[in-house]
């Protein structure tokens, strides 16, 4: 439940106030390249914040539980587990390195105690158990409280070994790892509404894998051409849709989304939707096929929708008409006179994700100079804001930003040739359930929540 | 600066038809620029970005279109220089096609003896090296051409003043640079990457 509260004078705000939480990370600009935070996503409840970085380490936040009386804010979330998912490999017959960065983590709905999550990087996916211990066993009778084992002719009475509290240990363990079935870069993993299968994609294939079964996957989707000078189109995101077992989308360098059904065959290189918008002829150049590549696309919650991030901008498409988005919303069109800059530096290359709200009313998604901006479906309203230090006080709400794109510059504004284009906000995630966003800067995370009371 | 830049230019425009002309030869050096700059990220990215295939598709597909946009071009109105775009013998889509079988090896599986993706080296013949023809006439053309060389000594930033920036003119064609456009800023730019290499 969240308070809904009017902006006044926000111009083009949306209806929440969003309010600095929490910022974990170095503080210092010389960025370490292993801190480099490479994905984002909170669980199903919403309790855990996950991220993964460039050093292959997975690092997971807890909420604390609220205080029910005080309640001037929600639970912070503190670091509950830390540990190295994935290791560099080097791949000798093809001398190159496999680089451990970790692509996308995604977790599985809680079925017991223990927590799963996926973590995969370039080339292996890999189940992980998180576990607590807050109690040990102790008074064996035929062991020492520090495990050497008594002599059992020493042993005169018998007890039953107890549980006593301990320190709350959290584990994380491998559970299995889905290995070399891959020979592209994996972009995405998704896990079926069945919670037993889960897809993975790599450049040109994807693979079907059931969640017990390392040794074997089905590939579904293969696009590799029998030559290769013939390449011109790769995979860029694929996803489950959240309620059909047997639907998938993926999206391409080209624009283009496929919406595929595993019940018609086996192989889905026929898809049974395509959803592409025609491109407009105005505003055609050299750099059209860039910057309509898609870099991430994502389901609504209710499924009828999926969302997806361009260089410039966010679309909505209803699953049910393919010729054109139902809602499109600009991220960033100043950068469109830029592009030929952003070409050579290749930040035109950059990939945005982008997310839901809880209710699928507000999405979300990140730009340059640590802006990220969010776009209100019902009320049409969009905001930017900032992910910096500065504006550091818990409670305090943010300041809407804006970008001038030509012109004058008014007070406030920043122009487009001052904007950081090495501060890019390319993961961002929200609470399944409340308005807590977490924003991951280069190797920052922000966490903002809305304004209660 | 932008509003200055146009003004100067527009004049220029009409001086300079006969030298340079922004028309299709200011059009043809842009496509030859942005030509330049995807080659130069083709042959650097065998090193960290080896193993993103999506960037070297996306490049490939411009270089692609650049190629046909040259091919399909006027003939500017220049001294004769061979053409070296958009002739037969040379190879740029051999060119971008021995990058792409390059990557194959490099990444496909095993069925190809191990191929180690090294930084661009001599003669090795799955490494794709741009025609030297190619690049050095690309400096030759516009270095030593003097019309250029006015052209840039013509500017006079000192007279700029803050002008809104009006929308540029439709183009005829929908690459057409015109004069105060974006474009033209980004062509200014591209040549001074030209002519400082």
């Amino acid at each position: 439940m969240f308070l809904c509260v009017f902006f006044p004078g926000a111009g083009g705000g949306n209806d929440i106030q969003w309010c600095f939480s929490q910022v974990k990370g170095a503080v210092d600009d010389d960025v370490a390249e292993a801190d480099i935070i490479s994905t984002v996503e909170f669980n199903h409840s919403g309790e855990l914040l996950a991220t993964g970085d460039k050093g292959g380490r997975v690092v997971i936040f807890q909420q604390e539980q609220e205080n029910k009386i005080q309640s001037h804010s929600r639970g912070e979330y503190n670091v509950y587990s830390t540990f190295q998912s994935h290791e560099p490999e080097f791949d000798y017959l093809k001398s190159l390195e496999i680089e451990e960065k970790i692509n996308k983590i995604r977790w599985l709905p809680q079925k017991n105690a223990a927590q799963f999550l996926l973590s995969t990087n370039d080339k292996t996916i890999k189940l992980w158990k998180i576990s607590e211990r807050d109690k040990r066993p102790e008074g064996y009778n035929l062991k020492e409280e520090d495990g050497r084992y008594r002599d059992p002719t020493t042993v005169t009475t018998l007890r039953v070994p107890v549980f006593r509290p301990m320190d709350l240990m959290v584990e994380a363990s491998p559970r299995r790892i889905f290995a070399n079935a891959h020979t592209y870069h994996i972009n995405s993993i998704s896990i079926n509404s069945d919670y037993e299968t889960y897809l993975s994609a790599d450049d040109l294939r994807i693979n079907l894998w059931h969640l017990e079964i390392t040794d074997r996957s089905f590939n579904i989707v293969d696009i590799k051409p029998a030559n290769m000078e013939e390449l011109t189109e790769v995979i860029t995101a694929a996803e489950f849709h959240p309620n059909s077992c047997n639907t998938f989308v993926y999206s391409s360098s080209k624009g283009t989304i496929r919406l595929c059904d595993m019940r018609a065959s086996a192989l889905c290189d026929r898809h049974s939707k395509l959803f592409e918008e025609p491109e407009d002829p105005s505003n055609r150049s050299f750099f059209s096929e860039i910057i309509s590549s898609i870099s991430d696309v994502k389901f609504s919650h209710s499924g009828r929708y999926m969302m997806t991030r361009d260089y410039l901008s966010v679309k909505i498409w209803d699953l049910n008409m393919e010729n054109r988005p139902v809602e499109t919303y600009q991220v960033h069109e100043y950068l469109r006179s830029k592009l030929c800059s952003l070409y050579e530096n290749d930040c035109i290359f950059d990939k945005f994700e982008c997310c839901w709200n809880g209710s699928d009313s507000v999405v979300m998604t990140g730009s340059y100079n640590n802006f990220f901006r969010m776009f209100d479906r019902n009320t049409k309203r969009d905001i930017t804001l900032e992910a910096s230090r500065e504006n550091n006080k818990p409670r305090t709400v943010l300041k809407p930003r804006k970008v001038c794109a030509s012109g004058k510059r008014k007070k406030d504004e920043i122009s487009v040739d001052s904007l950081d284009f090495n501060k890019k906000i390319l993961h961002t995630a929200w609470h399944p359930k409340e308005n807590i966003i977490a924003v991951a800067t280069t190797n920052n995370l922000y966490i903002f929540q809305d304004k209660v009371n | 600066m932008v509003g200055g830049l146009k003004r100067k230019h527009s004049d220029l425009e009409e001086e300079e038809e006969e030298k340079w002309g922004w028309g299709p030869a200011g059009l043809r050096s842009y496509q030859q620029a942005l030509l330049r700059i995807s080659l130069d990220k083709v042959q650097h990215s065998l090193g960290p970005h080896a193993h993103c295939l999506r960037r070297h598709v996306l490049i490939h597909n411009t270089l692609q279109q650049l190629q046909a946009a040259l091919r399909l071009a006027p003939a500017p109105a220049l001294p004769p220089e061979p053409l070296f775009l958009g002739e037969e013998d040379f190879s740029l889509s051999a060119t971008i096609g021995s990058i792409l079988r390059e990557l194959e090896t490099s990444m496909d599986e095993a069925e190809h003896p191990p191929n180690p993706v090294t930084p661009p080296g001599p003669q090795d013949e799955a490494l794709p090296q741009p025609d030297p023809v190619f690049l050095e006439s690309l400096s030759s053309q516009y270095l030593g051409d003097s019309g250029l060389d006015d052209f840039f000594l013509d500017i006079d930033t000192s007279a700029i003043e803050k002008e809104p920036v009006l929308a540029p003119p439709e183009p005829s064609h929908s690459l057409f640079c015109a004069p105060g456009s974006w474009e033209w800023n980004e062509l200014d730019h591209i040549m001074e990457i030209i002519l400082g290499s």
